[in-house]
């Protein structure tokens, strides 16, 4: 695989494409970008000038911020799916040819596409973008959105599910003849891809999920592990477990964090940036914040910081420059990391040091932030925990 | 109604998307005498680009990306062609087959807002049951239709209505439907095919395009589906498949047509600029308001066709017009 990490010692940064608008402040969050809020004196929708359509639209903002990210380092971009947002698919084809080295991580709930249709449009994907597909394997928090998208099946068959997937995925891929199936989501009767796709390389996969049901598929089927941000032990523990059930497969596997940051100069502006952005908040939009009834295990650990609850930002302080309410400035997991530019790069060491291969990182706005975060925190990350841990001496 | 001209993209079975494929592969160039630095560059998808680009350069309506086993997903190709070609209509061929109708209408409805209302969709499965069950789809030959009905009230329902529930036999959906910015989005312009009376049928009550293949009875089978729409109260446009090689010397176009192997096929549109324009104002006065044409030499032709045969078409036209 042409873009896959080479040196064993490079930690893989990605940023994130926000897929149902932006933020333009932390410290206001009602000041937006996109067109899911009203038009009003200091947000922007593109695609309107003066209240009237102006050939461009929401893509083009979005092309602005995967250009941000690969100019300032990162190798790609998260794109979410949830029933509010634009599709992935889409997004990612329109931005094939106008980026150079961007990836294009996907995030896909394995249900909602016939596996091998879905190869067929990966390998598109890899050929129209030179190999810079991958994804990002979500398998649905349940509850009314599950059903939003059609989707009936429970937690635990949904994995199943998942897992189906991802065999049929890569058999009829990187199978050595016409590939049968028959399984109890999918069949397939001597499919393969045809050998000018098949040529492309099987897109790598981050996989997300807390749950046994979930560990049991990524063990089987992912390249890396992706959670969101927890406290720095139970991130320790999460990995070692994801780690233990996939060497028990004799396969390995990399892990990696999905992780928001707000890094100044000083540490004091950055908390100030949240105390401003926590206060603006009124109750309504705190409300609307809450969590409301799926099945996700992932969810329900973040839930237990009951961010909307908090009458003060302090009582989101859980550890050192870790915030539990980022939930509240933009939909999303509740842990972030708040500091000076070396103290956010010193955490990201930390984690590096716990197991982590790799980041998905974020900032509000995308845009600027990518800038910021790639020219000011990246340079700082030193990698060093990794290396010791893996008995490598870094050279020069 | 006047005529729109659409161009189908050339796909897997074109030489000289095969060539380059080959070239992408990274088998070495065959040029023994150059120092070649394509290697490993660049693809079919370059060439295919530069087709789309000479359509909306040459004033055609619009595009059509096809769903060929053995080529690439059409929604890909066409949302990696959208920000190249500002203009056309963007078609993309699909299985209802292919995944969920809920899934697929979000994609449509990104389509619609990044490229300012152009997409369309044309729903066709395979009719041969052991090249479905190749790809992943177990749907015996008689649900077909069913599914394809199914697939497209689901799709329907949550694009154009915000609070839309269907238990159906293939797909269902609870409280599903855009909001926000995705709501309020045109539904994709809806092409189907097919000669059956079902096919037909199926047409005048769901379709907005119905395409016919260049062959036997034409007549008759526009006139069939005039009938079926007008019973339903509807009017889709009639859209005619045609493979085309043109020349300004009529001898030279069957000659090229010979070459291609397609001599003797009967959805061969294949003569001189003057002949082809009479043959398609004849087609166009016999119900067909749309033109969907491919070649073998797809980028050639599309300048051909632009540039000699669309102006003698809209003058023949215009003259009996005026
Ligand atoms: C890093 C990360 C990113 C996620 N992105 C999405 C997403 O884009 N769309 C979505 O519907 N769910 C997303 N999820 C949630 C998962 O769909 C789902 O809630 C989770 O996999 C449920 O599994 P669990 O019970 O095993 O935690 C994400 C989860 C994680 C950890």
């Amino acid at each position: 695989m042409t873009h896959a990490s080479s040196a064993a010692q490079t930690i893989d940064f990605f940023w994130r494409l926000p897929t149902h608008g932006d933020i333009s402040t932390v410290r206001r969050p009602q000041s937006t970008r996109g067109d899911w809020w009203p038009l009003r004196d200091g947000n922007q929708a593109p695609g309107l000038l003066h209240g009237e359509p102006d050939g461009s639209s929401y893509i083009d903002h979005l092309a602005q911020i995967a250009k941000a990210a690969e100019i300032s380092g990162f190798q790609g971009g998260l794109i979410p799916s949830f029933p509010m947002t634009d599709d992935p698919w889409v997004i990612a084809a329109h931005l094939a040819r106008e980026t150079k080295t961007f990836r294009f991580m996907l995030a896909f709930q394995p249900g909602f596409l016939n596996p091998v249709e879905a190869a067929r449009m990966s390998a598109t994907l890899q050929r129209v973008s030179g190999d810079r597909m991958l994804f990002n394997i979500i398998t649905g928090g349940g509850g009314p959105a599950q059903l939003w998208w059609g989707d009936r099946f429970a937690h635990d068959d949904r994995y199943g599910r998942t897992t189906e997937f991802l065999d049929i995925f890569k058999g009829v891929w990187k199978g050595d003849g016409p590939f049968d199936y028959d399984g109890r989501f999918y069949q397939v009767e001597q499919g393969r891809l045809p050998s000018a796709l098949a040529a492309t390389g099987l897109p790598e996969i981050y996989f997300s999920g807390s749950s046994d049901a979930a560990l049991g598929s990524a063990s089987r089927h992912a390249d890396f592990y992706l959670s969101w941000l927890e406290p720095f032990d139970q991130v320790a523990e999460k990995f070692a477990r994801v780690k233990e059930r996939t060497a028990e497969l004799g396969r390995r596997i990399k892990c990696a964090i999905r992780v928001d940051i707000i890094a100044r100069p000083t540490e004091e502006e950055a908390w100030a940036d949240v105390k401003a952005g926590f206060e603006s908040l009124g109750p309504e939009r705190r409300d609307a914040f809450r969590q409301s009834g799926g099945d996700s295990v992932g969810v329900s650990r973040q839930a237990g910081y009951r961010p909307a609850d908090a009458q003060r930002y302090e009582d989101l302080i859980i550890a050192p420059n870790l915030w539990a309410g980022f939930s509240l400035l933009r939909g999303g997991p509740a842990i972030g990391i708040v500091g000076s530019y070396e103290q956010a790069a010193q955490k990201l060491d930390e984690l590096i040091a716990l197991g982590a291969d790799g980041f998905i990182l974020a900032g509000t706005p995308h845009l600027e932030e990518a800038y910021r975060i790639g020219e000011e925190v990246l340079p700082l990350v030193t990698g060093k925990g990794r290396i010791e841990r893996s008995g490598l001496r870094a050279v020069g | 109604m006047s005529s729109t001209f659409y161009w189908r993209l050339p796909g897997a079975d074109d030489a000289r998307n095969r060539a380059f494929d080959a070239l992408a592969a990274g088998n070495a160039p065959r040029l023994p005498a150059a120092n070649d630095l394509r290697h490993g560059r660049y693809g079919s998808f370059d060439h295919v680009v530069q087709v789309a680009r000479a359509a909306e350069l040459v004033a055609f309506d619009g595009l059509v990306a096809g769903d060929e086993p053995e080529g690439d997903a059409a929604l890909i190709v066409l949302g990696a062609l959208a920000r190249e070609v500002r203009r056309l209509k963007l078609v993309a061929t699909f299985s209802p087959g292919a995944g969920s109708a809920v899934y697929a209408a979000k994609k449509a409805v990104s389509f619609q807002r990044y490229s300012g209302n152009r997409f369309g969709w044309a729903l066709e499965s395979s009719d041969d049951a052991a090249r479905r069950r190749r790809l992943g789809d177990f749907v015996g030959s008689g649900d077909l239709g069913a599914r394809l009905e199914d697939f497209v009230t689901v799709a329907r329902g949550v694009i154009e209505s915000a609070h839309f529930s269907h238990d159906g036999p293939f797909f269902s959906v609870l409280e599903g439907g855009f909001q926000g910015p995705l709501s309020g989005r045109p539904f994709p312009e809806l092409t189907l095919a097919g000669d059956s009376a079902e096919d037909i049928a199926r047409s005048a009550r769901l379709a907005d395009v119905h395409a016919f293949t260049l062959g036997e009875a034409l007549s008759e089978r526009i006139a069939l589906l005039r009938e079926a729409a007008s019973r339903a109260g509807r009017s889709p446009q009639v859209a005619l498949r045609a493979r085309i090689v043109s020349h300004d010397d009529g001898a030279r176009a069957r000659l090229e047509a010979e070459r291609a192997g397609l001599a003797h096929a009967p959805d061969l549109l294949a003569g001189s600029y003057d002949e082809l324009a009479a043959r398609i104002v004849a087609l166009h006065r016999q119900g067909v308001d749309r033109f969907e044409l491919s070649s073998p030499r797809s980028l050639d032709e599309v300048y051909r066709v632009g540039e000699h045969l669309l102006p003698r078409v809209r003058q023949l036209l215009g003259r009996k017009a005026a």
